[in-house]
């Protein structure tokens, strides 16, 4: 038993944090409109971070879902535009796992756009610019083209979303159906909350941090604002949280490899609902700090803002986490109390 | 990354399961702020030592078993499922304890820490003042240094189990020129030495579970000084961290509570709110969230990190936690809660009130989380 990051991994993310940070600066969000979202794809996948989980044989680092979700933090913590937790975290191990294991490396070699849709995120991001798109649900997997299966785009709140609702029916290459299309797809939903979980702790993390930044500048009788034991207690709270919502999410990652599919979706249910959670009381602290600049677009805080809202809602929105949670704890007859939190489990080998 | 015990962690599991089925009293003990139930509760301690249990993670020498801080954390997920007596010696094992293997001579450790595990000696934190409570620095029960002894003069107030203890490891001033952090110094004294009065003080379920010490020129030999003579404010912050961090409340305390508390939901379910399930459901998350982010900082230490600043989040999160899951049993009790016969959840409801208050208070963990982990500006 040894729940702490491994070496490795941090280093693995510590690099991710730094080409990340300079890279995708907030003048780069800024320019919404002149750009696609997808400019550091090579960049991002000559690193090798689209192939984390990848098989060293197909190109990849070998690495588990810890590591995806790390890098999604890191993803997180800067509102990345591209879709690299999608495209890491999902849809490489999926074709992976599918078996298509050429499509999966040029994926990850930044050389196919591919979207991904289910019925927990029925809708695909970029979607101007994607080649395909791979339909997860639980009677049919399959590929498809986006003439055949992306309605027109819809604009979201958070202006690096171009999405397009899914036709989740439409046709194309079915990759797997009936029951191992359903094992597929339930897997997918797992690993879409823990790693949307995971860029939520990312965006928290920096929401916080702007407000203490800002905190410690502006002045307000006198003294800087994060002076006032109001103020500093609005981000300790949001710090408190944070706290203990990134242990539960590098839980729930390192369920995803289990065997035990209840205890697994019962992790990335609560993963996601304690990230969400703590975002949303990120952004409300925050913007509360920054006061009317705060409420404008000069303010850094909003594109972080608002990509947490829309995170919230992917892969299982509040609602439908909390009840599947209800129902394990009250009537599933989920083993609760002290010592069962680590029972002892089989891991999958995919 | 490795969640999985050890085979040997499994079956120092069954272990602890079976010793503990073997042992723990059938009918719960009195309470241990009253006499009759102070002693039942040393005597279920002595017990606990027989087993080797007192510590389970003290080198042997001290009456421990060498075990790893996850070792730890399972004993205590067993005891809590056991619903095992509260530990009675509490600030000996989890506050002196590690502060004695941090600061200790080793003439200390050897005198003080084998007492401590067996139950002999019960220990009393001598710290707050009446004008010394989140103000800790402004502490003035005042220690002269004589040629082998510390002679003290002054008052602390609220010790817990200081009626009934054996001693106390108290926070007084030696340098009396300066005024704060500087010039304190820890003494472990014997509550039984010529000079100390006690006053019990009723808490509010109606126990005399304070205490207010006086002392009225106490003689303690030099020996009995802990860590470095004026460096007591770095000791009581040793002390602190762990009481904060990791040691004085294992999550299993909180997984056992939301699982009461989620039986207690089964049992009103005709008449349960849906607001009120869904607290309880909240609660739950938040036990095992408390339980993951404990075996992850364990895990830290394990690795030789230390810990800083952010142990005060954890004294917040169980706190408001415990705090939370009684007042929604209260709430599910409804007319029944003012009754004896829902004491239990009416005690802890009364003591999840002090948890916010005591170890420092809540409003001062925010400050040191603002200041200290965030970098916030001092006010
Ligand atoms: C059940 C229980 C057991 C205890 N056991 C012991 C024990 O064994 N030994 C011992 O030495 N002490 C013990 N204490 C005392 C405890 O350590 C103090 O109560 C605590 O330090 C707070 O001090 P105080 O009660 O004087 O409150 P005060 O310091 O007077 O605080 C009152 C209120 O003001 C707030 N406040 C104070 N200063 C600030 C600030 N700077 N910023 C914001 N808010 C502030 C506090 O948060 C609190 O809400 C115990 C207390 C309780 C409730």
């Amino acid at each position: 038993m040894d729940f702490s990051l491994a070496e490795d991994t941090k280093r693995l993310a510590e690099g991710a944090r730094a080409f990340l940070t300079q890279e995708n600066t907030v003048a780069r969000l800024r320019q919404a409109e002149q750009s696609s979202g997808l400019e550091l794809m090579p960049q991002i996948a000559s690193l090798g971070l689209l192939g984390i989980e990848a098989p060293e044989t197909l190109g990849g680092l070998g690495l588990t879902a810890v590591e995806s979700a790390a890098i999604a933090e890191e993803a997180g913590h800067v509102a990345l535009p591209e879709p690299l937790t999608e495209i890491a975290g999902l849809l490489v191990p999926m074709l992976v796992h599918l078996g298509r294991g050429e499509l999966a490396q040029s994926v990850a070699q930044g050389h196919s756009a591919m979207g991904i849709a289910s019925p927990l995120c029925p809708f695909a991001g970029h979607a101007r610019r994607q080649a395909q798109v791979l339909i997860v649900t639980p009677r049919r997997v399959a590929l498809a083209e986006p003439k055949d299966c992306l309605n027109p785009p819809r604009s979201s709140i958070d202006p690096w979303r171009q999405l397009a609702r899914v036709d989740l029916e439409a046709v194309g290459e079915v990759l797997a159906s009936d029951e191992a299309a359903h094992e597929a797809c339930q897997w997918l939903n797992a690993r879409g909350a823990v790693f949307t979980a995971a860029e939520l702790c990312g965006l928290a993390h920096r929401m916080i941090e702007l407000a203490t930044d800002y905190a410690n500048t502006r002045e307000q009788f006198g003294v800087p604002i994060g002076s006032f034991q109001a103020v500093q207690h609005l981000l300790a709270d949001a710090r408190v949280r944070l706290e203990f919502a990134r242990p539960v999410v590098y839980r729930a990652a390192a369920a995803l490899a289990q065997i035990d599919l209840p205890r697994r979706d019962l992790l990335a249910s609560h993963a996601k609902l304690a990230a969400t959670d703590t975002a949303n009381l990120a952004s409300e602290n925050a913007i509360q700090v920054f006061g009317a600049f705060g409420y404008t677009f000069e303010a850094d805080l909003h594109y972080f803002m608002k990509r947490s809202w829309a995170l919230a809602g992917l892969w299982g929105d509040r609602e439908f986490h909390l009840q599947r949670l209800d129902a394990h704890v009250f009537d599933g007859g989920a083993a609760i109390g002290p010592g069962t939190s680590y029972r002892q489990e089989e891991k999958r080998h995919d | 990354m490795e969640l999985e015990y050890t085979s040997a962690q499994i079956e120092f599991r069954q272990e602890v399961r079976d010793w503990l089925r073997a042992h723990v009293p059938t009918a719960p003990l009195a309470s241990f702020d009253i006499e009759e139930g102070f002693n039942a509760h040393r005597e279920w301690e002595r017990i606990l030592a027989q087993g080797n249990y007192g510590m389970v993670t003290w080198p042997t020498a001290y009456g421990g078993r060498g075990c790893s801080l996850i070792e730890w954390l399972i004993f205590e997920e067993e005891y809590y499922a056991a619903n095992a007596p509260g530990r009675v010696n509490q600030n000996g094992v989890f506050l002196l304890g590690p502060t004695l293997m941090e600061y200790g001579t080793e003439a200390q450790k050897a005198r003080y820490l084998p007492a401590i595990a067996s139950g002999d000696e019960i220990w009393a934190q001598a710290w707050s003042e009446p004008g010394a409570g989140s103000d800790m620095a402004a502490i003035r029960t005042r220690a002269k240094r004589t040629d082998a002894s510390y002679v003290i003069d002054g008052q602390k107030i609220w010790s817990s189990r200081a009626v009934f203890a054996d001693w106390c490891f108290c926070l007084v001033r030696t340098d009396p020129d300066n005024s704060r952090h500087r010039g304190l110094s820890m003494l472990l004294v014997p509550l039984n030495a010529a000079g100390i009065t006690i006053r019990p003080i009723r808490q509010l379920d109606g126990d005399p579970g304070f205490a207010e010490i006086f002392f009225d020129d106490v003689h303690v030999p030099e020996d009995h000084l802990l860590g470095p003579e004026h460096g007591g404010w770095q000791v009581a912050m040793a002390t602190a961290g762990f009481e904060r961090g990791l040691m004085l409340r294992s999550p299993a305390r909180f997984q056992q509570t939301a699982k009461r508390l989620i039986e207690l939901c089964h049992t009103h379910a005709s008449r349960l709110s849906a607001e009120t399930r869904a607290g309880a459901l909240q609660a739950w998350m938040d036990a095992e969230a408390y339980c993951h982010a404990t075996y992850m900082t364990a895990s830290r230490i394990m690795r030789g990190e230390t810990l800083g600043a952010e142990t005060s989040c954890n004294k917040i999160f169980w706190s408001e936690l415990d705090r939370t899951m009684h007042r929604l049993a209260m709430s599910i009790l409804g007319i029944g809660a003012e009754l004896e016969e829902n004491s239990d959840w009416l005690d802890g409801y009364m003591f999840s009130l002090a948890g916010p208050i005591y170890a420092g208070s809540n409003e001062i963990q925010r400050n040191i989380i603002a200041t200290r982990v965030l970098g916030l500006r001092r006010g």
